[in-house]
């Protein structure tokens, strides 16, 4: 028995059909493509940022002393002093007689570090206590903000650049004291 | 008329192959960002359960004046573990304080602490810790001098390991 075939205006109208199908699917894989795209760039910053904010969150709370911000008054750097754990300050085995002028930090046993922004990243500086030095932390930071608050607790800001839009990331850092 | 159906089913499974590599593709990453999420999550709960461990003690020290409880003169260390429990009262890690005595007397007049959050079942595996070190300041008056320390009975640092 002899087939019957698909007339050309049959051909036409399915080719035609197709394409529109085809034309929508891909305007919509591209859109999701760039979407995801922009997604995924805004939460690499975004997180960086985050880890950032974490490890200062954490420089405060060890610190022993907070030199900037030095008041309610808002800062663009974040400077603090901390204990060299690689210096002892303990005398080790406990002397049967305590020696007398020991105290609590002796010079040299604490490292200042200074955070400040500069050129679009976030920079981290030792001033003192240690070999001066200084090392990019992370790029992408277009401000940091710093105050202190009550109870010597402090509140940390950083701006985030991600395509031509800031993002403003804020934390507390409460001290254990 | 001939029998197309060989043709449909092997058209139908070469789709369905596609589809099924572009669905796992995509669940893989996903996956593999849920794997980041729970590794933060658990880190940040470790840490906080460290906090928590160094808090404790605070108030074991500022409440009770037998504590810690040493068992003779020659012992300076005393080491506990307080259980953490979720919200559902399910165990969700501890953590592990030690108290070190030994610079208590003046002119050190400090006690140190050191806590270890742990995440996981009461007595691992662990999915997660973190471990904090801390000094104590019980020095009444300011070493030296005879006025009244602002530092007494304040964490002098709380140190989480991070380099210079």
């Amino acid at each position: 028995m002899r087939r019957r075939g698909l007339s050309l205006v049959e051909v036409l109208a399915t080719l035609f059909l197709f394409s529109i199908c085809l034309a929508v699917i891909s305007q919509l894989l591209a859109n999701s493509q760039q979407a995801m795209k922009h997604s995924r760039g805004q939460d690499r910053s975004v997180q960086a940022a985050l880890v950032t904010l974490n490890d200062l969150r954490d420089e405060v709370k060890e610190a022993t002393t907070l030199v900037v911000p030095a008041s309610a008054a808002v800062a663009t750097t974040l400077e603090l002093s901390k204990a060299n754990p690689n210096i002892a300050r303990f005398p080790n085995p406990l002397p049967a007689v305590a020696p007398t002028g020991w105290t609590l930090f002796p010079s040299g046993s604490l490292v200042t570090v200074r955070y400040k922004v500069v050129a679009g990243a976030l920079v981290r500086e030792i001033v003192s206590g240690l070999p001066v030095a200084s090392y990019t932390m992370t790029e992408g930071i277009s401000d940091l903000k710093t105050r202190l608050l009550a109870g010597g607790n402090v509140e940390i800001s950083i701006e985030v650049m991600e395509q031509q839009k800031n993002q403003t990331l804020l934390t507390s850092v409460y001290r254990l004291r | 008329m001939k029998s197309r159906g060989g043709s449909t089913l092997v058209a139908a499974l070469l789709i369905s192959v596609v589809l099924l590599l572009a669905g796992m593709g995509f669940l893989g990453q996903r996956a593999a960002q849920n794997r980041a999420v729970n590794g933060a999550l658990l880190n940040a709960q470790a840490r906080a359960l460290a906090e928590s461990g160094i808090e404790d003690a605070l108030q074991k020290l500022s409440k009770d004046n037998r504590f810690p409880p040493l068992n003779a003169d020659s012992q300076t260390v005393f080491t506990y573990q307080e259980t953490a429990l979720d919200a559902g009262g399910n165990p969700l890690g501890e953590s592990q304080v030690t108290v070190d005595v030994t610079y208590r007397q003046a002119p050190y007049s400090i006690i140190k602490l050191t806590s270890i959050g742990r995440v996981g079942p009461p007595g691992g595996p662990w999915q997660a810790t973190a471990q904090l070190e801390s000094e104590l300041d019980v020095a009444p008056k300011v070493r030296g001098a005879a006025t009244v320390n602002p530092n007494f009975f304040k964490l002098l640092y709380l140190r989480s390991g991070q380099s210079f």
